[in-house]
């Protein structure tokens, strides 16, 4: 799954850290969702995009369409 | 659109929950149930003779270790749970591959034994491999994530 989540970050002019305080989770995990190493559980990626005031699939697309990576 | 302001996600105190110091306080909890056990174990096996010892006390010497140990075992698993997902799996993934490493040792060990390739081990030295192949797997997955 790619995600725009990194270009979100930077609108909001958030670092890493900050963003990962918000969502309550490790810097290391949103900078693997940042980069594809890792997709979010459902419950996060619902925090991240009700953060971001966003629908998931605004900001979380399948890389393929109907294929999941 | 969802009706939400953004950036005023509700959590309950991430920074605390996630902060340096939680995880400080866990690890020591944990490494403190496990030398106490180790070293309760270790007393006990090098010291107590069974032989003339009443039923009742040949009981307690063997359960005895076992309270610390699942004190270790129960610090371990609320050290897991506070986790965010990413280190969860990072963490699960580290002990599912040291179980299976260690079990795959354990039972090629006699094979690989009596062939002359490894010394005489003893049931610590098991909990050494699992605790070595926990810390490689563990770390591999971090600079993976990182």
């Amino acid at each position: 799954v790619k995600n725009r989540l990194r270009v979100l970050r930077a609108e909001m002019e958030w670092s890493q850290a900050e963003l990962a305080t918000r969502l309550g989770v490790s810097r290391q995990t949103v900078n693997a969702i940042e980069t594809g190493r890792y997709d979010p559980s459902l419950p996060l990626a619902f925090d991240i995009a009700r953060l971001f005031g966003k629908q998931i699939e605004e900001i979380f697309q399948p890389n393929h369409s109907g294929e999941n990576k | 659109m969802q009706e939400t302001n953004k950036g005023t996600i509700e959590k309950s105190e991430p920074t605390k929950l996630f902060g340096l110091a939680e995880c400080r306080r866990g690890s020591w909890q944990q490494s403190a149930w496990l030398m106490v056990f180790l070293v309760g174990a270790t007393l006990i096996n090098h010291w107590f003779k069974p032989a003339g010892a009443s039923l009742w006390l040949r009981v307690a010497v063997v359960v005895g270790p076992l309270i610390p140990g699942v004190l270790f075992i129960r610090t371990l698993v609320r050290d897991l749970r506070r986790l965010d997902e990413l280190q969860q799996k990072i963490y699960i993934d580290s002990i599912a591959l040291a179980s299976g490493g260690t079990f795959l040792f354990a039972i090629l060990y006699p094979a690989v034994h009596k062939a002359g390739f490894i010394v005489e081990m003893t049931p610590y030295d098991f909990g050494i491999v699992m605790a070595v192949l926990t810390a490689i797997s563990y770390l591999i997955a971090k600079v993976r994530y990182r």
